[in-house]
């Protein structure tokens, strides 16, 4: 904030000081303390509203005018003082104050008076409020209202017909101004939408309480300055409708910035989500604007397009609507159709058009990912699926090549053997027979390794086959129920070809299990597969990279991997996978 | 086997017995051996099949002994299949009553072994083989035949069935 953006400040303490200096005027007068209070507190709601608004709105010329007819207010306390000349002054621009309120009222809410009646009556406002200034000063105040002690000093006329007559004439035309801003603010109420009504309704009340008021005090008292009975309760009914006045127009600003934040609140819960349709409705809403539309940009199109993608043309020199533009970079994203009320708050669309833009950008955002993500996911299953391939590839050339090399190698050696015809040393064949058991060990490590790569049978008889082989193969005994009417794509039988494979490779290692159930049930959309133990649980899809690489390869094709290992009550991997490859 | 290097070997073995019928004997040796293999190969119901680890002709007294079993009309299972169909459940089905001399006679049967070959293996003698076939059979419920091959397939398809179920 900059330094004289804070000058307002300093109004606080010299409205004290202000009304602290009207108050001691009117306790010379022996007032009643009720009377005190109804006389300092309008004037410093009056400002204080002035400067809340101010504080919020800064731009909003309200404040100012809000915040002088609460120092005007305090002048006619004046009218106690001893000294003859403010008592003459106070006398003469004592009633200042409606001008200001009268003129907040017109001007509610951006602080601009719009229409040229609004104009002309504040301008009649300050006319009539100046020719009585005027008149106080310069012409014959009767002695039966000059119990103030007010006396003309300037001018020597002794007749009061002429002051009487501007009297007279001030108090009809000024009621009638006030009459007149209340009409047009009604007037205003009236043609406006529920969104314009909404944010209006407090300039209505607050026009409808000083006309009241403004007629109330002339109506009956107007000549009564001399404050008996009857004086006291004008006094008090007319003041305390100011102070409400005040507080409306107050409230009512900070009513419509209340709008403003509900609009963002509400697009926030929209969340990313919000397609433009639910979106424009939830503003519709939000605004009390049910004629509210809101219009995406077609980038194919070239146009704004409806909720159903058909192109619109926005509509332009209708009465009562206005369209409001959405960019970015220059970019058209969107256009807003709505009541032309919402325009006189421009900060109540500025957030309306931020709140938009966001959602909007989110989508798109969201779009992005979604593609991204989707293309994240085909390329992994393509590098599982290229992974699988080439397991496959390994697992052939180990059958086809190392291990029928050795079982050739072992063969020959076994034909030297049996060529020795015992006239070698014992060493030598003692040597051969150790090479044919070793090489034999050694086709039967590369076999098993060769199926752990990759499982012949998987793709020679499909999945069931290969579960009852693996199963087979434990060196526990596991108990296999199994439903598979057809057999799912190679890429999801071996998810779960290897998926029971490490379950079961984890049982042996480490559950120290006596009963183990693999369960494998498929229907025409999902494969369902349970491995279950009564071992010592506690298993952790983080601890090893065993389950952890399981759990990503049923993931590439689309399937799920869950894990229940509570401590000391056995384990249960549960996978599910698609029937068909993502 | 080529072209795909998958089951061909089990498809020229099916194609051959079913031109020739049981008169040419077969003798499968391959990378791996499968219990399902096993048991589709011997669903036609006749003798002169069998199936073994190719690594088995490293020892050749037993390939020449599987070779004549199937000669003669008999079958030669890898006890690699035998002891994988033994292991499965044993707990709740009447396998779990044999004892464990019974259980090797049971798989020498299984094998396609004749009472003479199981008795020779374990290093008993035939009339203990004989006694424990018996009490096999009225174990699991089967009707004891004198035909080796049949033997072998009905103990075959039992724990096949027994296994899976």
């Amino acid at each position: 904030m900059k330094p004289t953006a804070r000058l307002p400040w300093l109004l606080v303490p010299a409205a004290i000081t202000w009304a602290w200096l009207a108050t001691r005027q009117q306790q010379r007068a022996d007032r009643p303390w009720t009377f005190l209070v109804s006389d300092v507190v309008p004037g410093l709601v009056l400002i204080a509203a002035g400067l809340t608004i101010w504080s919020r709105r800064p731009q909003n010329r309200c404040w100012w005018l809000l915040v002088a007819a609460g120092f005007a207010w305090y002048v006619g306390d004046f009218l106690q003082s001893t000294n003859d000349d403010v008592v003459l002054g106070a006398f003469a621009f004592g009633g200042w104050y409606g001008l200001f309120v009268g003129w907040a009222v017109l001007a509610f809410p951006n602080g601009r008076l719009q229409h040229r009646h609004d104009r002309v009556l504040v301008v009649t406002l300050f006319a009539l409020l100046a020719g009585r200034s005027v008149s106080r000063l310069f012409l014959h105040v009767p002695p039966d209202v000059a119990g103030y002690g007010v006396q003309n000093r300037f001018l020597p006329i002794t007749d009061d017909r002429w002051w009487r007559m501007v009297e007279g004439v001030f108090a009809r035309a000024y009621v009638a101004a006030m009459v007149g801003v209340l009409m047009s603010v009604a007037h205003r109420w009236i043609r406006s939408s529920r969104p314009g009504r909404r944010m209006l309704s407090a300039a209505l009340f607050a026009a409808t309480a000083l006309a009241a008021a403004v007629a109330y005090e002339y109506a009956t008292g107007w000549n009564a300055e001399l404050p008996g009975a009857t004086g006291l309760r004008i006094f008090y009914v007319v003041w305390w409708a100011y102070a409400a006045m005040a507080f409306a127009l107050a409230v009512g600003l900070l009513r419509v910035r209340r709008t403003r934040s509900a609009v963002v609140d509400l697009v926030a819960e929209l969340g990313h989500d919000a397609p433009p349709a639910r979106l424009g409705d939830a503003l519709a809403r939000a605004l009390g604007d049910a004629s509210l539309t809101l219009l995406p940009w077609s980038a194919a199109a070239g146009r704004y397009v409806d909720d159903r993608a058909r192109p619109v043309e926005l509509p332009v020199d209708q009465p009562n609507r206005a369209v409001t533009r959405i960019e970015r970079r220059g970019e058209p994203i969107a256009a807003l159709v709505h009541d032309i009320a919402l325009r006189e708050d421009p900060g109540l669309i500025n957030a309306v058009v931020a709140a938009v833009r966001l959602t909007i950008d989110n989508e798109q955002l969201q779009a992005e990912i979604e593609t991204q993500l989707a293309e994240v996911a085909a390329s992994r299953a393509r590098i599982v699926a290229a992974g699988d391939a080439e397991r496959r590839r390994i697992e052939r050339d180990l059958h086809d090549g190392a291990q029928q090399r050795l079982v050739t190698i072992a063969l020959a050696l076994r034909l030297a053997e049996t060529r020795l015809d015992g006239d070698a040393s014992p060493g030598v064949r003692g040597v051969l027979s150790q090479a044919v058991k070793d090489l034999s060990e050694a086709i039967v490590e590369l076999r098993d390794l060769a199926r752990g790569i990759h499982p012949a049978i998987l793709s020679e008889s499909g999945l069931c086959a290969a579960l009852e082989s693996l199963v087979g193969r434990s060196p526990l005994p596991v108990r296999l129920d199994i439903v598979l009417p057809d057999e799912p794509p190679s890429a999801i039988a071996a998810a779960a070809y290897f998926a029971v494979s490490e379950a079961l490779t984890n049982v042996v290692k480490h559950a120290n299990a006596d009963d183990v159930t693999v369960r494998v049930i498929a229907n025409d959309a999902v494969i369902r597969i349970e491995v279950t133990d009564d071992g010592d649980g506690g298993a952790d899809t983080h601890a090893g990279s065993g389950l952890r690489g399981v759990a990503d390869r049923v993931a590439s094709v689309g399937g799920t991997l869950r894990l229940h290992s509570p401590a000391a009550s056995g384990t249960r991997v549960e996978v599910e996978l698609p029937c068909v490859s993502p | 086997m080529p072209p795909t290097h998958t089951v061909e070997g089990l498809q020229a073995a099916r194609a051959i017995r079913d031109e020739h019928g049981a008169a040419i004997g077969i003798v499968l040796l391959s990378q791996f051996v499968e219990t399902r293999h096993a048991v589709d190969l011997l669903a036609d119901g006749a003798g002169g099949l069998g199936y073994l680890l190719k690594d088995r002709i490293l020892d050749p007294a037993e390939l020449t002994d599987a070779i004549r079993r199937v000669g003669n009309g008999g079958s030669a299972i890898d006890p690699i299949v035998i002891e994988q169909l033994l292991k499965r459940r044993q707990t709740d089905s009447p396998l779990a009553a044999l004892t464990d001399r019974e259980r090797e006679v049971l798989a020498g049967m299984a094998e396609g072994r004749s009472n003479q070959s199981i008795a020779a293996k374990l290093h008993i003698s035939d009339k203990t083989v004989e006694a424990c076939t018996g009490r096999i059979f009225t174990k699991l419920g089967l009707e004891p035949g004198p035909d080796d091959h049949r033997r072998i397939r009905a103990v075959l398809t039992y724990l096949h069935a027994t296994t899976n179920h």
